[in-house]
């Protein structure tokens, strides 16, 4: 019977023992993974594994720099229903530091958290900048890595406008006003971290200043200039009404005054000249050309007769190498006739043909005693003297349509351009043969070139409105400083 | 009579069946990435669409997702944008001269015009052995009802893989180039049939970008640290590929273990032929996250891998069977891909 007594408590105990039923609830975090790290950005995934219904007051990430997660920062997501990935992110974190970061959730009352991870947030840095020559207002993009939000960007000293940052790697800014350098160091700071840019940022360069006005609100067209020690001369050619001037006028770079001097040859137009000659043009009548064969020897104001030029010469470009004369193409008497006038024995000769057509409304100059000219197809040709032969030099990098430019040679650079209704300048370093543009020149820009100068390194430019602008509007004589700022 | 109105009756319940029609609940237009870059000469592509319903009929057609940013991040927080192709719409291309280094992880980013952003997990870039050598083997498979069966090529990759890490290898057939001679002196004007000989052209060079229709995935598990070959390719025979000279590139990816295991999948799937060992359909979940929603379903995986590639020749002798020569009574310059000049590579 007592046996019987305690098989019956064994079987209860064994059958109560049969109804409990094991929790098997499981409830796991996890860090997944870093996905994103920049400067002072993270962006961590995380994911709630779990066999039940749950409730998480809060979700998210902490951050820290200790490896025990004091003073964490919190990255909270808010309440969350079921498992699933969640991702957090933060920002204004330090750069170049280590942090430690975890997923974490807050249910039932409990916290759970998943496995810290290591990371370091990244250094900035500076890939590339576009362009790299360029004037105050225009628009910059640096390109890089990890720009942080309170990224400030400098031009030498003068801080520049940060106008966009754009995946932390693309920071577009306006190019401040410069502090009287041309060429600035490119400085970006990032947080505390400063950087600098492996090349220099140029401010294009070049300031005009207006000298003064034309005597008489007069204006000159199909005119001859040229330059006599510290006189710029400029006349001949034709008033806007179309009458033939008789005399040019001279600016004093001393006392920048205007005086009149007179021609002692007749009245023409589309005469050529240089710093020591003076010669042929014609006058046009309707469809009647008559040409002007005769050639002055410029000495100072004094105009001495030399023996008349073998042809016709009209609109055509010339200049002197080893002190002689040369004249080139022009409608007088082809447009690829090269001749020679030799001071010394009083005598013309005909040299190598061009091996393009030339007018003077093409840009000439000469550098190391050799000749330049520009083609209508932008080639700049080489003529050498001595060999009497042509070469391409190298190319006009931008347009020169309708030609009417300038070209003056200051030491090793060459200033190209003003071609017609065009206020574009261009710098060539002769040595390297690089192009930079220059400061445009202010003005209307339908104001044509009427004479061009150098003077203490710096060119003189008169410029004269184009003759279907009316109005008293007067010739207007600037200086350009290349290298103004 | 009575059998003229029993032929009219027979008419009348036939006339009452009704196409079985499945009815397919409408499905989410999921966005689908699709993108390869690595260590070699790019663009590199990424494709961005979204899927559509498919049922007996397609519901929709896959559209392109046109006009997203798409940039991809270095570790080291470097960002590269990719430019949509103008004739590609929802591809984006890498610009000239990105190429994949290394050692580093990179993450894709896209932002779509709806101002969603998409994220992929970081993908290391691990180096590649090179392909030691390709061999080749003709296979042919019998077809039901058919005298001739299909074959065609099988490539095989050649490889010294690396006894210091897990290595994930995938291949993909590059361009390939092949001499074609049609007959232009055969040409006729359809459909009239009106004979119109051609003076030119017999013979071309036909240039054809690769056909990966089957994937090549390998995991070294079982050769690792050993010299092994592996099946990387298949070019079917279509008569008109193997007449004379074929060439091809073969490229070899070093993959990640993830992307190789998302391939997997997609090979399974891909090769379900209806018995009842197959796996069963799923949706496979590639590595693109979505930021807004990361519970969001994307499809789709962004690979980045290295890259090493090797040509080969192959001689229409080396083949043991050969399909039937197409006869093309045309120009030669008519199809796809011509041209009278040998690429400038062409070195058989």
């Amino acid at each position: 019977m007592r046996k019987f007594y305690f098989l019956g408590i064994f079987l209860m105990v064994l059958l109560a023992s049969s109804c409990t039923r094991e929790d098997e609830s499981t409830t796991v975090v996890e860090t997944e993974e870093v996905i994103y790290v920049s400067g002072e950005k993270i962006r961590v995934l995380g994911r709630l594994i779990t066999n039940q219904p749950i409730t998480a007051l809060d979700h998210g990430f902490q951050l820290s720099t200790s490896e025990s997660f004091s003073n964490p920062i919190l990255i909270s997501l808010g309440e969350k229903n079921g498992p699933g990935r969640f991702i957090g992110e933060t920002s204004g974190l330090q750069i170049n530091q280590k942090y430690f970061v975890r997923a974490f959730i807050n249910a039932d009352g409990a916290d759970f958290f998943g496995e810290a991870l290591e990371v370091k947030t990244l250094l900035p840095a500076i890939e590339s900048f576009s362009p790299s020559f360029s004037f105050p207002g225009e628009e910059m993009m640096i390109v890089g890595r990890n720009f942080t939000p309170d990224t400030r960007v400098f031009f030498g000293e003068q801080e520049a406008t940060v106008l966009e940052i754009a995946f932390d790697s693309r920071l577009k800014v306006r190019i401040p006003e410069p502090a009287g350098k041309a060429k600035v160091p490119l400085i970006v700071q990032s947080q505390d971290e400063k950087l600098e840019a492996s090349q220099p940022f140029e401010y294009r360069t070049g300031k005009y200043t207006l000298v003064g006005l034309f005597p008489g609100n007069e204006r000159i067209y199909d005119n001859v200039f040229f330059q006599h020690q510290n006189g710029l001369f400029a006349g001949l050619g034709t008033d806007k009404f179309g009458s033939y001037l008789g005399s040019l006028q001279r600016f004093d770079l001393q006392s920048t005054t205007w005086s009149k001097v007179d021609f002692p040859g007749e009245t023409r137009r589309g005469a050529f000249a240089t710093a020591g000659y003076i010669g042929g043009g014609a006058r046009v009548d309707r469809d009647n050309y008559y040409y002007k064969r005769d050639l002055w020897k410029i000495s100072g104001e004094h105009f001495e007769r030399l023996p008349d030029l073998p042809v016709d010469s009209y609109h055509s470009p010339a200049f002197e190498l080893n002190g002689q004369l040369h004249v080139v193409g022009g409608t007088g008497s082809g447009l690829r006739t090269l001749l020679r006038y030799n001071p010394a024995t009083k005598i013309w000769s005909s040299l190598s043909s061009a091996p393009f057509d030339l007018a003077s409304t093409q840009v000439s100059f000469v550098y190391q005693n050799k000749a330049y000219l520009l083609a209508t197809d932008n080639r700049i040709w080489e003529y050498e003297p001595t060999a009497d032969s042509w070469k391409i030099f190298t190319k006009f990098p931008v347009s020169s349509e309708g030609g009417l430019g300038i070209a003056q040679v200051i030491g090793d650079r060459v200033y190209i351009g003003f071609f017609f209704r065009s206020m574009q300048l261009m710098e060539l370093d002769l040595q390297t043969l690089i192009w930079k543009s220059k400061t445009p020149i202010p003005g209307n820009p339908e104001s044509l070139n009427a004479g061009h100068f150098t003077y203490n390194d710096q060119l003189y430019l008169l410029r004269c409105p184009d003759r279907t602008i009316p109005g008293a509007l007067p010739m207007e004589l600037y200086r350009f400083d290349p290298n103004g700022i | 009579m009575l059998r003229r109105l029993i032929h009219i009756l027979l008419l009348i319940p036939i006339a009452c069946i009704d196409p079985y029609e499945v009815e397919v609940p409408e499905g989410k237009e999921l966005l689908s990435v699709d993108g390869l870059i690595h260590t070699g000469q790019g663009p590199h592509a990424i494709t961005i669409s979204r899927s559509t319903t498919y049922g007996s009929q397609f519901e929709g057609l896959i559209r392109p997702v046109s006009g997203a940013t798409v940039v991809v991040r270095d570790n080291e927080g470097m960002v590269t944008f990719l430019e949509e192709g103008q004739e590609a719409r929802g591809s984006y291309f890498t610009p000239t001269g990105f190429r994949a280094q290394v050692g580093k992880s990179y993450t894709l980013q896209i932002q779509t015009t709806e101002g969603r952003v998409y994220t992929s997990l970081p993908e290391r870039v691990n180096a590649v052995p090179e392909i030691e050598a390709i061999t080749m083997k003709t296979v042919t498979v019998p077809v039901e009802g058919e005298t001739n069966p299909r074959s065609g090529i099988q490539l095989i990759s050649e490889i010294n893989d690396p006894a210091d890490q897990n290595n994930f290898y995938f291949w993909r057939s590059g361009r390939a180039t092949y001499l074609q001679e049609t007959y232009p002196e055969l040409y006729i004007i359809r459909p009239a049939k009106i004979p119109a000989p051609k003076a030119c052209c017999n013979f071309c060079y036909i240039t054809e970008p690769g056909s990966n229709q089957s994937l090549f995935i390998a995991q070294d598990d079982s050769f690792n640290g050993l010299s092994t070959r592996i099946p990387a390719a298949f070019i079917k025979d279509d008569g008109r590929r193997f007449i004379f000279k074929y060439r091809m590139e073969l490229r070899q990816y070093s993959i990640s273990q993830e992307a190789y295991r998302f391939l997997r999948l997609i090979k399974q799937q891909a090769e379900i032929s209806g018995s009842i060992f197959d796996p069963p359909p799923a949706t496979i979940r590639g590595n693109i996250i979505s930021l807004d929603n990361p519970d969001e379903e994307v499809l789709g995986y962004f690979i980045a891998a290295g890259e090493t590639t090797k040509e080969i020749y192959i001689d229409r002798a080396e083949l043991s069977f050969r399909q039937n020569k197409v006869t093309i009574p045309d120009d030669c310059l008519t199809l796809p891909g011509a041209s009278l000049i040998p690429p400038v590579d062409w070195k058989p």
